[in-house]
């Protein structure tokens, strides 16, 4: 009696496991004010529309953590994640994400035209640069050269744990034009050229690998300047009641796209999600909750001034603002990132 | 007989389990370690067509064909890993590869050799074929040498590379290790003695606290060393109002805040076998030595530490094992010199996705480690045996 009491329970428990191998949608962002911003713009309100379930989770970049993910076969685990501009080139390249079926995407035409590829649909166009505590280094103005100055300003510095952004900054704050950066790093002398100007302040750099720790670092006080995303010290202005200033001559734009990782069951449904967060409503709403600017044309008319002043797509936070030269990343990232570890490491 | 039977088979879960998560894995990791097929399984033919060439001689004629052959017959999906995998012996590889195979055509058939030197002049050139030649596999020793920091150059020499990158990290993992261990043994010592003296009753509640680090996750427990130990923390606020220092002390994001955090929760592994090794030693053994004329000092030094050797070596190996795996707590809060060769696995295992030097690094890990805890085995041997007389 009590053995089959046993048994009965076991295969009850079993059972129980079968509705559970059936995976949600996962969407991937890149976590803190952003991905709540995104949360309540996209993924609650598409939830709520469609009846999908949506998971999100976060992640903290590199291209090789997708490729990992879908070369180890079967399902990836995650179906939709937020890339950065080169992580689509060379993805799409390799053939690790699912090629877009735009004629699924109804907003197709109201798109910005570097949303529009082979893999990626963009989402959002944001900016890095350095940024400091206003209430600490007075207001300035202080430059991208200043970032490397620590006679005028000491203390640490923060920067990403990754060679992108840096070392275009690194050449900016070396005397390099903003238009002429990327013939620049193309060359051998011109990335030695970049490391070199961090190697004046690698006694004093921190990394990081979340954009939140770069306002954690800013904030309390353990770096005085830091490489960050400018939503990022938006947002810790707002709710934080931050004074942090972001720089935003030098500083370099992108646009981060949807990709559909390769061999995901929740194809269907993840063209779905990302068909929604291309539609100009909630594209309005999420750039109301965090300063990144939207892709859809309709959503970037319908904005106000004041939630406008705080985009990088508004007209003076462009001057002297260059944009990511995501085919130079593409080719470079992987000796670059090695080469910059190696720089980190020793 | 029927004893044996039970006892086997009592025995065998276990003997299982370990064998699927150590031994498994270990052979696994040996073998990726020397593996490289990732070229072989998307160019067979080609491989096959500069079977036994010599890379100073001309390129064969037929791997033009065989290499068109094989483009036509894989799909793009597939090429990833291997473009990856040449790109890694000439750099430039991973595009030139990739671009060609999406604008060649299998019509080119006819004169592969021009086809492909009109799509990029580099196919006519030896460094690509040189580089298919060298990631020909099945195996090569080309990862754990560069785990070593060593390559085999043109002439099939080993020499250093240019970048000294791995071997000053193993130093430093083990030097990280070691020093945690010694600190931890200097302080769990008298920890341990203390709780052997009391009476399990009160001595229980004291090691249930200290334990309590191993209960936290790993990463609450970094975030918090990072708001004690920063430069407006805790610590160095009470440092600043007691006076013994004017100036914040940097103790986070470098070494210090590394030995820091790898202390506190690496301790109660020291504490634990000192004190069930200690727990069991004989008071009226010493209180005899006493009465022989032994000072307390000479007591404790002669009498009391050398049977606890068993546990001291115990809670070193633990300690030291468990400590030169660490890579997640050095890499939050130390600085970039800090970072053990945890990270360099995971690196290479998932940003560069080369997991035949992640398991290459492993493999010269393990070899270091093995030979290290055999050092401290072997040193403690002869005490042991001292240490069965005394008993007796």
């Amino acid at each position: 009696m009590k053995a089959r009491l046993i048994i009965a329970a076991l295969s009850a428990t079993v059972a129980l496991q079968g509705p559970a191998f059936a995976r949600d949608l996962t969407v991937i962002g890149w976590g803190g004010a952003p991905q709540d911003a995104q949360r309540e713009a996209y993924f609650v309100p598409f939830a709520a529309e469609t009846g999908i379930k949506v998971i999100d989770d976060s992640w903290t970049g590199g291209v090789g953590v997708l490729r990992t993910r879908v070369e180890a076969g079967g399902d990836p685990g995650w179906d939709v994640v937020e890339a950065e501009a080169e992580e689509v080139l060379v993805g799409c390249a390799e053939g690790i994400y699912e090629p877009i079926d735009w004629s699924k995407i109804s907003e197709k035409d109201n798109l910005i035209p570097a949303a529009i590829s082979e893999c990626g649909v963009g989402t959002i166009t944001w900016s890095t640069g350095f940024a400091y505590d206003q209430d600490k280094l007075g207001t300035g103005p202080i430059t991208v050269a200043d970032f490397f100055d620590l006679e005028r300003f000491p203390g640490k510095r923060a920067i990403r744990k990754g060679p992108k952004y840096i070392l275009e900054l690194a050449l900016m704050a070396d005397g390099v034009p903003a238009n002429q950066v990327y013939d620049v790093l193309r060359t051998p002398e011109g990335v030695n050229r970049a490391f070199n100007k961090l190697e004046t302040i690698k006694s004093d750099l921190l990394y990081f690998e979340s954009g939140a720790q770069s306002i954690q670092l800013l904030a309390s006080g353990e770096a005085t300047m830091v490489l960050t995303f400018n939503a990022r010290i938006t947002a810790a202005n707002e709710t934080d009641n931050r004074n942090f200033k972001f720089i935003w001559p030098g500083s370099i734009y992108a646009v981060d796209s949807w990709v559909i990782l390769r061999n995901s069951p929740n194809k269907e449904a993840a063209l779905k999600f990302i068909d929604f967060a291309s539609r100009a409503k909630p594209q309005e709403i999420h750039s109301r909750l965090v300063a990144y600017g939207p892709t859809n044309t309709a959503a970037i008319e319908a904005l106000p001034e004041d939630v406008a002043k705080d985009l990088p797509t508004y007209g003076p936070n462009m001057e002297g603002a260059i944009a990511l030269d995501a085919g130079f990343w593409a080719d470079n990232i992987q000796a670059l990132t090695e080469r910059f570890n190696f720089f980190a490491a020793h | 007989m029927k004893r044996h039977i039970g006892t086997a088979l009592l025995l065998a879960p276990m003997v299982l389990f370990v064998t699927m998560t150590l031994v498994v894995p270990f052979a696994l990791m040996f073998v990726e370690s020397v593996r490289d097929t990732d070229v072989r399984n998307v160019l067979p033919r080609t491989i096959e067509a500069l079977e036994g060439w010599d890379p100073a001689r001309p390129i064969p004629s037929g791997a033009y064909g065989a290499l068109v052959r094989d483009f036509a017959a894989a799909p793009a999906s597939e090429w990833g890993r291997a473009a990856n995998r040449l790109n890694r012996e000439m750099p430039g590889a991973r595009s030139l590869v990739l671009a060609t195979l999406r604008k060649l055509d299998a019509a080119d058939a006819t004169d592969p050799r021009s086809a492909l030197i009109a799509q990029d002049a580099r196919w006519g050139e030896p460094g690509i074929w040189r580089a298919i030649w060298n990631a020909r596999g099945p195996w090569t020793a080309a990862f754990l040498l560069a785990a070593l920091d060593l390559e085999r150059g043109q002439d099939g020499a080993i020499a250093t590379t240019g970048q000294s990158i791995y071997r000053a990290i193993y130093v430093r993992t083990f030097g990280i290790s070691l020093t945690v261990t010694a600190i931890c043994f200097l302080l769990g010592l008298p920890v341990a003695v203390y709780l052997a003296s009391l009476p399990p009753n009160r001595a229980v509640p004291l090691l249930l606290l200290l334990m309590l680090p191993l209960w936290t996750s790993v990463l609450v427990r970094a975030m918090a060393w990072i708001l004690l130990l920063q430069n407006n923390g805790a610590v160095n606020q009470a440092l600043i109002f007691l006076r013994i220092t004017t100036e914040p002390l940097q103790l986070v994001f470098n070494r210090v805040g590394v030995l820091i955090a790898m202390t506190h929760v690496l301790l109660p592994f020291m504490v634990l076998p000192i004190y069930n090794v200690m727990r069991v030693i004989p008071r009226n053994q010493l209180r005899a030595a006493g009465s022989l004329g032994a000072s307390p000092w000479v007591v404790f030094r002669r009498v009391y530490l050398p049977q606890c050797r068993a546990g001291i070596a115990a809670g070193c190996m633990l300690v030291f094992a468990s400590g030169s795996g660490y890579y997640v707590t050095p890499a939050l809060v130390g600085g970039g010199a800090d970072q053990m060769l945890g990270t360099f696995v995971e690196l290479a295992a998932l940003r560069y996705s080369n997991q035949s030097l992640a398991a290459a690094l492993g493999v010269v890990f393990m070899i270091i480690f093995l030979s290290l805890i055999g050092a401290l085995f072997a040193w403690l041997r002869p005490m042991r045996a001292a240490t069965e007389g005394l008993r007796a």
